[in-house]
């Protein structure tokens, strides 16, 4: 009954979610509109990145080059060999999800400390290829003139177009997400952070469950990567390296690494709080160091189970009995 | 026999563990292999279940030569393992922790669709939960509780169930009685007696000599990766060497059965 009750709750505040992300860009600020845009497109990579160091347990700091990959292969294939740009950003998705896959085998067999340079290894030498192949990528001056978006006549050329369209993506991106954790490969997720040997003697090929998650947050990764280049319509090397991948981290602990609706939250929190620290330069990347130090010894499960926690402890203490 | 094991040995690196080991498990059978800390038992059952490289040697299960292959794959072919420690899904319900034990038999791209595919097969993952349940009535109760919230003995039982959910025609054990008071271990033990019963062959790792031995029906000692002695339960529970080294003077008889060097049959 408690969780039949938890169920209507959390339906309700998903759908007022929705009804608040469609009314919000009425408001015609145009600014508030471009940094929602922004905060939608980060929200699916964290989904992702969610699925797998919430749920599956593996640490990934690499997760910008993913991003990264997903806007230089649809920027490069729409505009250089001129591919419709959706047909570019198929490619760049499935690319990118094989890419992951394929080196998910190798990567696996390492965990904790060692997992977790790895992939900082593969996020930093896939950025230097951003930069240094410079006749493909334009290198450091960057990729100009990305074409954007259509369907039919329709161009998704104005922010409000833009911004319904990312949040479109995202909460789609959410429910396949939601239904992928409540699924049995959502089980052995779970199952394999808990205990990985127990996993295998259950008969849960690990490696592969493992390998299959990094490619789904590989594909989100460059779902919202190639959504970045056709909004931006430029692209450079910066927004792909190593402290975006610890933005990454930092929107995924504040989110609760495991919850997928948190994702949103972390993400909008960790985005705003760059935007207001925009002035003093690069003190952001201190302060969210500090913010994940902070996070990770009082809530340990996230800002967002850290309040509903204070929520029902308050609640708890004013109620009569 | 179910299992065979034909001399294997087992390393960690250079440094062997398990030396030479061979034994076997038949059908309906509950052989025990008991020894001290560090004999190379857990290492052994490791191997066999896949999560070890076998140096050398084989292992059979039946006629198969399972030797080599994934721990993963072994499940699908009827082996059951209860580690030490109990690998507890501890953030997952007790229903969810048994669902995973049907892990490998819900397969086929219908699986991927989430829980809607579990109905489809529905009245196959019924029969064998309720059977668990039917073993484990405690479990019943805690159905949508936390496994990490249940007590020792409890997750020792829901352990074993998991193990049970993958329909094994064999079971490994490694030391199910650990840590539990007494009754409880008491009651794991006549659980086990009830699955040998019902035709399983159960390999049962312990440090508790005394209990294992007296619902084994044979019996191995491990000592430095070798194995030292074997027979049935009664003959080693009659062994003066065997009973001085682990089963302590509680057990110590008037019967003389001559003790000998290296490996013993008693």
């Amino acid at each position: 009954m408690l969780s039949l009750i938890r169920g209507r709750v959390k339906m309700l505040a998903i759908a007022a979610l929705v009804v608040l992300l469609i009314i919000i860009p009425l408001q015609g600020n145009a600014y508030y509109t471009s940094v929602l845009i922004i905060i939608g497109i980060h929200a699916i990579v964290t989904v992702g990145l969610c699925l797998l160091m919430g749920y599956t347990g593996q640490v990934s700091l690499g997760q910008a080059a993913f991003y990264g990959l997903g806007a230089y292969i649809a920027a490069v294939l729409s505009k250089t060999y001129h591919l419709n740009p959706w047909l570019a950003m198929a490619v760049a998705i499935i690319a990118t999800a094989a890419f992951a896959f394929a080196i998910g085998f190798p990567i696996f067999r390492l965990r904790g400390n060692y997992l977790a340079m790895a992939t900082l290894g593969l996020g930093i030498i896939i950025w230097i290829l951003f930069r240094e192949l410079d006749w493909i990528t334009g290198g450091q001056p960057g990729f100009l003139d990305i074409p954007t978006l259509s369907i039919g006549g329709f161009a998704f050329d104005s922010d409000l177009s833009f911004y319904y369209l990312v949040w479109g993506f995202c909460i789609a991106v959410m429910f396949i997400s939601q239904n992928i954790v409540n699924s049995r490969i959502g089980r052995a997720m779970r199952a394999i952070r808990d205990s990985e040997s127990a996993s295998q003697s259950l008969g849960i090929n690990t490696i592969m469950v493992k390998a299959k998650i990094l490619a789904l947050s590989a594909a989100y990764a460059a779902l919202a990567g190639s959504l970045y280049a056709y909004y931006v319509g430029f692209i450079d090397p910066p927004p792909f390296g190593f402290l975006f991948s610890i933005r990454l981290v930092a929107m995924a602990v504040v989110g609760g690494l495991a919850s997928i609706w948190g994702a949103i939250f972390g993400a909008a929190t960790v985005r705003l709080l760059t935007e207001f620290l925009h002035p003093f330069g690069d003190i952001d990347t201190v302060l969210f160091g500090l913010l994940l130090m902070v996070i990770i010894i009082l809530s340990p499960q996230g800002v967002t189970r850290g309040l509903g926690d204070i929520w029902r402890r308050l609640s708890r203490r004013l109620s009569p009995s | 026999m179910i299992l065979s094991v034909d001399h294997v040995s087992v390393a960690y690196g250079k440094l062997n563990a398990v030396w030479d080991v061979s034994l076997g498990v038949g059908r309906g059978e509950i052989v025990t292999l008991i020894g001290a800390n560090g004999a190379g038992k857990t290492t052994l059952l490791n191997a066999i279940v896949g999560l070890l490289p076998v140096k050398s040697g084989a292992v059979y299960l039946g006629e198969r030569n399972i030797t080599g292959r994934k721990a993963h794959k072994l499940v699908q072919l009827g082996i059951g393992y209860v580690a030490e420690g109990r690998g507890m899904f501890g953030s997952m319900s007790v229903l969810d922790n048994l669902i995973l034990g049907a892990y490998a038999q819900h397969r086929g791209w219908t699986s991927q669709l989430g829980d809607a595919a579990w109905l489809l097969r529905r009245e196959e993952f019924k029969r064998r939960i309720e059977h668990v349940y039917q073993l484990f009535p405690r479990l019943t109760t805690r159905e949508s509780q936390k496994a990490g919230s249940l007590s020792g003995g409890e997750q020792q039982m829901l352990a074993i169930g998991r193990a049970l959910m993958t329909a094994p025609k064999l079971l490994l054990l490694d030391e199910p009685s650990l840590g539990l008071a007494p009754t409880v271990a008491k009651e794991i033990f006549g659980l086990l007696n009830r699955l040998r019963g019902e035709g399983m062959a159960i390999l049962l790792v312990e440090q508790d000599a005394v209990s294992s031995l007296k619902i084994a029906d044979r019996g191995y000692v491990m000592e430095m990766g070798r194995i030292v002695f074997e027979g049935t339960a009664k003959h080693l529970i009659s062994n003066d060497k065997v009973r001085q080294a682990y089963l302590g003077q509680v057990w110590r008889s008037t019967s003389e059965t001559p003790a000998q060097e290296g490996r013993n049959q008693v």
